[in-house]
C-alpha cells in the first residue's frame, strides 16, 4: 500500500513540476502578462518607498514587457523601467 | 612708438579677459569662461556649466 | 515674484524654463538631466508686468519624498523657500503616475498651476483628456501646453494663469486626517491612498485609445538595441560613428577653413607689427596670444561636431538604454549601469558629468563614479588629442578611439579596485531606470547646443587660456633678473626654473623637459593650456597653416623640435590625458565626495594612474622600438611598484576587515 502511493506521489511531483510552477516573483514571470503586485520584499526601505512613488506597490498592477538577459523592463502606470534580477526577485506576485 | 601701442593693446586684452573672469567669479560660476552664470547667488548650487 | 517649476523627471520643465527665459540650459531626453537649480528671469514678451519674474526650474522628482540627492533639492527648495506659484510640469500620456506629485504639491498652500505637456503627444496617441473636469476635480487651473513647440504652444495662457494665482489660496483635493508622514506604515498607508485617489480620478477623465502596458513599437527597438549580444557592439558603433565623424572626417574639414582663417589674421597682424615693434613684444603679441589662443580655437570646429552628435544622441531616448545594456558589466566591478551616464557627459565636459552622478543612489558607487568620469577625454582634451594625432601619428584616427578605450579600460580598472578597497559584497543596490520614449532627434535643438557651446569655447579661449598664454610667454621670455632671455638659452627663463623640479619626477616617463611640464602643469587650469604652452614654448605658430595637420614638413619639424619621438610622444599624451582634471572638474568632485578622504584618494589615483600608464607605454614602447628600456627605469618602476603596492595592501587589509565583521556578526 505505502510502496504505491509512494510511487504516486512520486509521480504526482514530477508532474506538477514538468507542468510549470506558477510564477512567485517578478524574476519568474511570463513575458507579455500582467499580474498583481501581492508584496514589495526587500530590507531596503528607501527602495520600497520609492518604487511607491512610481506606482509599484502591493495591490497594483505590474506587466512585463519584455526580459533581455538578467534586465526585466516592466510596465508600471503608463510608463517604461528596466529592473534588474535582484530588484525583479524581490517584486512578489500574485499568479 | 608702435611698442606702447603694442602693450596698450595687450593690456587691454589682459583686461578684458581678467574682468570677464571677475565677473563669472562674481555670478558663482567655476567653469572658466562658462557663460551661463547662474543668477541666484548659491554657487553651492550650480556650476550653469554649459559645456556638456 | 517667484515662480517654481516642478514635476517628474523628463516632463519637460527644463525645456518649458528655457523657452521662457530665452536661456539655453541643458536638456536631454532621460531622467536626471537636470541635476541642480537653475534660474532665470521670465522673457518680457510673456509678461505685461513691470517687476521681474523670477522662474526656478527644478530638478525632476517623483514625490516629496527624495530618493537621490537631486530630488531632495526639489523639495527644499519648494518647501524651505517658498515660491509665489508652483507651474507643475505634468506629462500628459502619464497622468496616473504624475498626478501622485501633483496631489503633493497641492497640499502645500501654495498656489498651483498645472502645465499638461507634451500635449502634442497625447493627440497623437488619440488619447483623450477631459482637462476642465480635471481641473475642477483637482482644484487648480490647467493649461495645455507644447514646451518643444515654437508657436502655439499654450505658454502665454501658462503664465497668464500663474500670474493670476499669485496670492490666492490652494486647497488640497486629497486628506488624509489623522495619519502622519513621519510613521513609515502611516505614510504608505497615506501614499496608497493617494494613488487611490488618483486612479480613481484618472479613471474619470481620460480614455486610453492604446493601453500602455501592451508591447509596440518602441518595445522592439529595445529588444534590438537592448539585446544581449548586439547590445554592446551597437552601442561601441554608436560612440565610434560620433567620434570618427567629429574628429575624423567632418571636423577636420571645417577645422581646415577656420584655422585657414586664424593664419591670414596672424599674417595681417605681422605685418602690421613689422620691425618697429621691439621683438619681445611682438612675440608676445603674435605667438604668445593669437598663436596660442589661434591654435586652441582652430579645434572649435572638432568640438561644435561632437557637441552637436551628442545632443542628437541624448534627444532621441537612447541614453537610458546605453545604461541598461552597460549595468549587466558594471556590476561585475561593483558599479550600476546608471554610471555610464555621467561617463557619457563627461565626453563633453567633466564638470556636468561628476554633478550628473546625483542621480546614483549608493555613496560608494556615486563617488567612485565621480572619481572616474574624469578619464573620459573631455572635450577640452580633443585639441591634445588632435594636436598629437596631427603631429605625430599622420593624422591617423586610431589615436583617438586609443585614448577613449584606455579611458574605458581604466575606469574599469578603478571601479575594481575602488571596490576591492572600500566596498562591501553584501551591501545589495538595486538598478532601476525609466526608459522613456524614443523620440526623433530634434536638429534645431542641437544645433542650438552646439552654438552655444561653440560659444563657449571661444569664450573660455579668450580668457582663461589667453591669459595663461600670455603669462607663459613672459615668463618664457625672461629670466628672474628681468633680462630677455638669449636665443638657445631658454633654460634660464623663469618659467624653466619653476619647471625643472617637475620635469625631473617626470624623466621616467620619457618626457622629463620642463617646456613639457611646463604644458602639462597649466593643463590643469584648463586642458587646452597643453595646446596653449607647447605653442608657446616651442614657438611653433608657424604651424598655423592652411594645410593645418596635413603638412608632412611641417609636422616633421614640429616634432623635432619638441624632441618626441613616437612613443614618447604617446607617452605624453596619456600622461595629460589620463592625470587629474583641470581645477573647475576637481572641484566638481569635491563637491560630490563630500568626504576629503574620498577627494585626496581620488586626485591620488587619478595621477597614480596616469603615471603608471604613461610610464608603461614609454618602457614597452622603447623596449619594443629600440630594445632596451627607456631612461629613468629604475626609479620610475620603483615609484610604480610602490604604487602598486600600496593598492594592493589597501585592498588586503579591507578584504581582512570585512572577513572580521562576518565573522562578529
Amino acid at each position: 500500500m505505502t510502496f504505491t502511493s509512494d510511487l504516486g506521489a512520486l509521480f504526482g511531483g514530477v508532474f506538477k513540476r514538468t507542468k510549470g510552477s506558477k510564477p512567485n516573483t517578478l524574476a519568474e514571470a511570463q513575458v507579455e502578462q500582467s499580474y498583481c503586485i501581492s508584496e514589495i520584499v526587500t530590507s531596503d526601505t528607501e527602495m520600497r518607498a520609492f518604487l511607491m512613488t512610481l506606482g509599484c506597490y502591493a495591490g497594483e498592477v505590474i506587466t512585463l514587457v519584455s526580459k533581455l538577459s538578467d534586465t526585466y523592463v516592466v510596465a508600471i502606470k503608463d510608463a517604461r523601467y528596466s529592473l534588474d534580477k535582484d530588484l525583479a526577485r524581490a517584486i512578489k506576485i500574485e499568479a | 612708438m608702435a611698442d606702447f601701442i603694442v602693450i596698450a593693446v595687450i593690456a587691454v586684452l589682459i583686461s578684458l579677459a581678467s574682468y570677464k573672469l571677475w565677473r563669472d567669479k562674481q555670478n558663482g560660476v567655476k567653469c572658466a569662461g562658462c557663460p551661463q552664470a547662474p543668477k541666484s547667488g548659491k554657487p553651492s548650487d550650480s556650476c550653469g556649466c554649459q559645456i556638456k | 515674484m517667484r515662480i517654481a517649476l516642478a514635476g517628474n523627471p523628463n516632463s519637460g520643465k527644463t525645456t518649458l524654463f528655457n523657452a521662457l527665459t530665452g536661456r539655453n540650459e541643458h536638456v536631454g531626453n532621460w531622467a536626471g538631466v537636470t541635476v541642480s537649480k537653475n534660474v532665470g528671469a521670465l522673457k518680457s514678451t510673456f509678461s505685461k508686468m513691470h517687476a521681474t519674474i523670477e522662474i526656478v526650474d527644478l530638478p525632476g522628482a517623483y514625490s516629496m519624498s527624495p530618493y537621490t540627492s537631486e530630488e531632495s533639492i526639489t523639495r527644499d527648495f519648494v518647501k524651505g523657500e517658498k515660491p509665489d506659484v508652483i507651474i507643475n510640469i505634468v506629462d500628459a500620456t502619464n497622468l496616473s503616475r504624475s498626478l501622485f506629485f501633483t496631489t503633493q504639491l497641492l497640499e502645500l498652500e501654495i498656489p498651483v498651476v498645472i502645465a499638461l505637456n507634451k500635449s502634442d503627444l497625447t493627440a497623437k496617441k488619440q488619447n483623450q483628456i477631459q482637462v476642465e473636469k480635471l481641473s475642477y476635480a483637482l482644484g487648480c487651473p490647467i493649461v495645455e501646453t507644447i514646451s518643444t513647440s515654437g508657436s502655439n504652444n499654450g505658454l502665454d495662457k501658462l503664465i497668464e494663469e500663474a500670474i493670476k494665482r499669485q496670492g490666492e489660496a490652494q486647497v488640497a483635493p486629497f486628506g488624509a486626517p489623522g495619519l502622519s508622514e513621519s510613521n513609515e506604515f502611516e505614510a504608505h498607508t497615506i501614499d496608497t491612498k493617494r494613488y487611490a485617489f488618483v486612479k480613481e480620478v484618472v479613471g474619470k477623465f481620460e480614455v486610453k485609445a492604446v493601453a500602455s502596458s501592451s508591447k509596440n513599437r518602441q518595445d522592439a527597438i529595445d529588444g534590438v538595441v537592448a539585446h544581449k549580444v548586439l547590445g554592446i557592439p551597437i552601442f561601441l558603433l554608436v560612440m565610434w560613428a560620433v567620434f570618427s565623424i567629429s574628429q575624423t572626417y567632418l571636423g577636420p574639414f571645417l577645422a581646415d577653413l577656420f584655422v585657414g582663417w586664424i593664419d591670414q589674421f596672424y599674417a595681417f597682424v605681422a605685418a602690421l607689427l613689422g620691425e618697429s615693434v621691439s621683438p619681445v613684444l611682438s612675440a608676445l603679441l603674435l605667438d604668445g596670444i593669437i598663436g596660442g589662443v589661434g591654435l586652441v580655437v582652430g579645434f572649435l570646429p572638432l568640438i561644435m561636431v561632437l557637441f552637436f552628435l551628442l545632443a542628437l544622441l541624448e534627444d532621441s531616448g537612447y541614453m537610458s538604454r546605453v545604461a541598461v545594456i552597460m549595468d549587466r558589466f558594471f556590476k561585475k566591478v561593483g558599479l550600476s549601469g546608471k554610471s555610464i551616464i555621467p561617463m557619457v557627459i563627461g565626453t563633453g565636459c567633466s564638470i556636468p558629468g561628476v554633478m550628473a552622478t546625483r542621480t546614483i543612489k549608493n555613496e560608494r558607487q556615486r563617488r567612485t563614479t565621480a572619481m572616474l568620469t574624469p578619464f573620459m577625454p573631455c572635450g577640452a582634451k580633443l585639441p591634445v588629442i588632435a594636436l598629437f594625432a596631427g603631429v605625430f601619428f599622420d593624422n591617423a584616427g586610431w589615436v583617438g578611439t586609443l585614448m577613449y578605450f584606455v579611458g574605458i579600460a581604466i575606469i574599469i580598472l578603478g571601479a575594481f579596485i575602488v571596490q576591492r578597497i572600500a566596498g562591501e559584497p553584501s551591501v545589495r543596490s538595486y538598478f532601476i531606470m525609466e526608459l522613456p520614449e524614443y523620440r526623433f532627434p530634434s536638429v534645431k535643438r542641437a544645433f542650438m547646443q552646439m552654438l552655444m557651446q561653440g560659444k563657449s569655447f571661444v569664450v573660455k579661449a579668450g580668457t582663461i587660456i589667453l591669459i595663461c598664454n600670455a603669462a607663459v610667454h613672459i615668463m618664457q621670455s625672461f629670466t628672474w633678473q628681468f633680462q630677455v632671455v638669449e636665443e638657445g638659452l631658454e633654460a634660464t627663463s623663469i618659467l624653466a626654473s619653476l619647471a625643472n623640479p617637475f620635469a625631473f619626477v617626470l624623466i621616467p616617463l620619457g618626457f622629463g623637459a620642463w617646456q613639457l611640464a611646463a604644458a602639462a602643469i597649466t593643463g590643469f587650469i584648463a586642458k587646452e593650456n597643453v595646446v596653449g604652452t607647447l605653442a608657446v614654448v616651442y614657438g611653433i605658430t608657424n604651424f598655423i597653416d592652411t594645410e593645418a595637420l596635413e603638412v608632412v614638413s611641417g609636422t616633421d619639424s614640429i616634432a623635432a623640435v619638441m624632441g618626441l619621438t613616437s612613443v614618447t610622444a604617446l607617452s605624453y599624451l596619456m600622461f595629460n590625458l589620463f592625470t587629474p582634471p583641470c581645477f573647475a572638474a576637481i572641484g566638481a568632485m569635491n563637491a560630490e565626495m563630500e568626504s576629503r578622504a574620498w577627494l585626496w584618494g581620488g586626485i591620488a589615483f587619478q595621477f597614480g594612474m596616469g603615471y603608471t600608464v604613461s610610464f608603461l607605454v614609454y618602457q614597452i614602447g622603447t623596449l619594443i622600438t629600440t630594445g632596451s628600456v627607456g631612461i629613468g627605469f629604475i626609479p620610475g618602476a620603483v615609484f610604480v611598484a610602490v604604487l602598486v603596492s600600496l593598492v594592493l595592501y589597501m585592498m588586503q587589509r579591507n578584504k581582512r576587515s570585512l572577513v572580521a565583521n562576518q565573522a562578529t556578526a
